[in-house]
């Protein structure tokens, strides 16, 4: 019965389709950090924020900063593109690079990335030509990067033999090893090469480690499943089950695994132990085709057994939880044929009860599992987070524009006294004083003047005493009766002027001192008050020039909202096309199982009937 | 019987289905794709431009200081959370997240602070809490005194390992 089956797989299996492994975004080799702004959008990007990512960089790169590094930026920014949805912008900038740059290292990494922008846009030709160009200088994880794609895109242009060779030239330490057998594997498939395909996802799927992480487990479990069906194909059940029995029971893989257990136990003639993992199968979640299949399956096996009640009864069962299925399915067509579709069916994948949500995320993994549905749902969610990003521009600049006006305000109201200030003449008075103390330097430190223009006060009001003694002396009708007094107001002013002619040069060095001084406040109140008159002048123009670019910003605003809410709802409705052919294609399958089941109850009341005893 | 075989074989074409994720685009809708993404250009364009705008009105260069924190390979040290002060003003706390570690320990630098302060003389005091060396409970702060000039200033604290010392060691550094 089953030899037909395993005919027709060797077609399909040929046609297994080669594994791509997405690689993180890496800004190239690891550096000393020579600018913080770069480093900031490497902390984004690392968190996969790549928007904000993106934005940074832009702003620095508008600011003038990052000049430390050369065109390391420009491709980081392209890798955000790429990973951002943006391929053709990113295309566009590696060009630009490769244009600009004239060190191989950097030419290179451009080359790779504008390779990859290529083959994601499903573009081999154009692909394979920016990978040919790539020089020497890439360090090794890039040339592996390299060869690991040159084998994916040989695989897509059906060569599969060029596809071996270059796969099996990525070095088997890094990150792309694992990825490139397992694709090197496919692609002996597809030259025939079994023996060998099925020795190396052997070695893939049996060297399980410690330092494994999900993805690496998830890699090996599809190893194992695929060498299983494999072998189950070329007729090798227990070497078959070996290999299925391998893959993890709660992985992705699993019902596959299952399914194919028991199908290499029947190979095997080993009825009832065909039944052990169908029936555990069946026990899972209807969404699954594998589940829906063990359904069938386990009936047809009772039935082989010749226990005709145990199979009547399971293919009830699977009436039952097919009819179930059906109507589970028609709740979520309904429910994605409202206008609340792809909106309920991401809130369905982070809710934890509720009918619907719960039809929805069974569902989940079968509605997003194809690439094109993912990346329409991806651009979906981008374009929401657009939408909520511009309403909080709109709140932001309103804000910007009420705290514009209060600064202006404030600035008005203290204008008067800036404008005062300005025009009043205490600088002028300070400079007048000053000229005043530079004539009286001049003087006194001219020769022919007389030491007395530095004296003191004091000194000048003793002076002046001695003048009017010897003046009441000649007053006094016989100056000469008083010429002890005069001898003695003689010395004293002799005294006096030794000290201040003594002291001349201490004062007159003094009075530099101080001019030097008065100089140089004159000179930062000259400064201060040009800084007040110039930051009056831009105060002025501070806020016509960010009114002027409030409002110009401001308004691209609502424009582009209303273009982002237009694309959100035309993504949305190919979401919905595509959702509803999916489900469409899932009632087929349902009806076409319904049908089975129900021809074998009728096939098996035929053969009761025939011996006049019908089952219960 | 035969039909069962005929549905194994949808299954066995099932079988890499969902493993296709990252391929590239099989049914590429050209129209509305190039559209999708002419939209995140204008949105990025729009968004550059306010983000200058805003640091611009709200922290001019002037007055602007900005307080940036990367690590090292986080050997000796694992961050819990920073908190900051300047002039004994709390003006960050921040508690970290297993992702933004992992963000930090691979080289991103995360910017902790933004704001403004008056030209002149200051005093930075930041104070680190982790799992130190043996799983220990650990606190260390560390201070810088620094001038602030016409133009904006960045200060990065940086946590180190230093092997010699098998402890982690806490820097300041000012960039110009």
């Amino acid at each position: 019965m089953l030899p037909p089956l395993f005919s027709r797989l060797v077609l399909l299996v040929s046609l297994l389709p080669p594994l791509c492994h997405a690689a993180t975004l890496e800004p190239g080799e690891p550096q000393e950090l020579k600018d913080l702004h770069y480093g900031e959008a490497l902390f984004q990007l690392y968190q996969e924020a790549y928007f904000p990512a993106i934005i940074r960089l832009l702003a620095a790169r508008e600011q003038g900063l990052m000049k430390a590094y050369e065109d390391e930026p420009e491709l980081l920014l392209g890798g955000l593109y790429l990973a951002y949805g943006m391929p053709n912008t990113a295309e566009s900038l590696f060009e630009r690079v490769l244009n600009q740059s004239v060190e191989s290292k950097i030419k290179d990494r451009a080359w790779l990335h504008l390779g990859k922008a290529r083959h994601r846009r499903g573009e081999p030709v154009s692909a394979q030509k920016a990978l040919g160009e790539i020089g020497e200088a890439l360090p090794s994880e890039g040339k592996d990067e390299k060869r690991y794609l040159e084998g994916l895109i040989d695989l897509q242009r059906d060569a599969p033999d060029k596809a071996i060779d270059d796969l099996s030239s990525v070095s088997q330490e890094g990150e792309w090893s694992l990825y490139a057998r397992y694709n090197q594997a496919i692609a002996m498939l597809r030259t025939d090469r079994q023996a060998e395909a099925l020795g190396i996802l052997q070695e893939i799927g049996d060297a399980r480690s410690d330092s494994d992480n999900e993805e690496t487990r998830a890699l090996r479990d599809q190893a194992n499943l695929a060498r299983g069906y494999l072998l189950l194909e070329a007729q090798q059940p227990e070497a078959a089950k070996d290999s299925l029995q391998r893959v993890r029971l709660q992985g992705s893989a699993s019902n596959r695994a299952l399914l194919g257990l028991g199908w290499a136990s029947l190979q095997l003639n080993q009825r009832e132990q065909a039944l052990v993992p169908w029936q555990l199968l069946a026990k899972r979640n209807t969404s699954d085709p594998a589940v829906l299949e063990a359904k069938l399956a386990i009936p047809y096996v009772y039935g082989v057994l010749e226990a005709e009640q145990q199979s009547l009864q399971a293919y009830r069962d699977a009436i039952s939880a097919y009819d179930e299925s059906l109507s589970s399915v028609d709740r979520v067509i309904r429910q994605v044929d409202q206008e609340a579709f792809p909106d309920n069916l991401i809130a369905a994948s982070g809710v934890q009860s509720g009918d619907i949500s719960s039809e929805f995320r069974s569902l989940l993994p079968y509605l997003l599992s194809g690439n094109l549905f993912q990346e329409r749902l991806q651009d979906y969610q981008d374009l929401l987070r657009l939408e909520e990003n511009l309403r909080q521009w709109q709140e932001k600049t309103s804000s910007y524009r009420t705290m514009l006006a209060t600064q202006q305000q404030a600035y008005d109201e203290k204008l008067p006294q800036v404008e005062a200030h300005l025009k009043g003449d205490r600088l002028q008075q300070l400079n007048a004083e000053r000229d005043e103390l530079f004539k009286r330097y001049l003087q006194a430190a001219s020769d022919e003047e007389p030491a007395f223009i530095l004296a003191t006060e004091e000194e000048k009001k003793l002076l002046g005493r001695l003048q009017r003694i010897d003046d009441l002396i000649d007053g006094s009708g016989a100056p000469e009766r008083l010429q002890g007094q005069r001898d003695i107001a003689r010395l004293l002013q002799g005294i006096l002027t030794w000290q201040t002619v003594t002291e001349h040069p201490a004062r007159l060095w003094n009075l530099k001192k101080q001019m030097r001084e008065l100089d140089q406040n004159l000179e930062t109140a000259q400064t201060q008050e040009q800084e007040l008159a110039q930051a009056k002048e831009q105060a002025v123009n501070r806020f016509a020039v960010f009114g002027t670019r409030i409002d110009a910003l401001e308004g691209q605003i609502p424009k582009l909202l209303a273009q982002v809410t237009q694309a959100r709802t035309q993504q949305a409705a190919q979401l919905r096309a595509m959702a509803l052919e999916q489900l469409d294609q899932r009632k087929n399958l349902i009806n076409n199982y319904l049908i089975q089941a129900r021809f074998g109850v009728a096939n098996l009341l035929d053969i009761s009937s025939e011996r006049g005893a019908a089952p219960q | 019987m035969k039909t069962l075989l005929r549905n194994a074989i949808i299954l066995l074409c099932c079988l890499c289905a969902p493993l296709m994720a990252a391929d590239p685009q099989s049914q590429p809708g050209p129209g509305l794709d190039r559209q999708v993404e002419h939209l995140k250009q204008s949105v990025i364009a729009l968004n550059r431009e306010l983000f200058v705008l805003e640091e611009e009105l709200l922290f001019p260069g002037n007055t602007q200081v900005s307080v940036f924190l990367s690590v090292d390979t986080g050997t000796f040290f694992k961050l819990d959370s920073v908190q900051l002060q300047i002039d004994d003003k709390e003006l960050a706390n921040h508690l970290y997240t297993e992702r933004e570690l992992k963000a930090l320990q691979r080289g991103g630098v995360q910017r902790l602070y933004l704001g403004n302060i008056k030209s002149g003389s200051h005093e930075l005091i930041a104070f680190f809490t982790g799992e130190g060396p043996q799983g220990r409970d650990y606190k260390r702060g560390a201070t810088v005194s620094f001038e602030k000039g016409i133009g904006p200033k960045y200060l990065e604290l940086k946590i180190v390992d230093s092997v010699a010392l098998q402890q982690p060691d806490f820097e300041v550094r000012e960039w110009e």
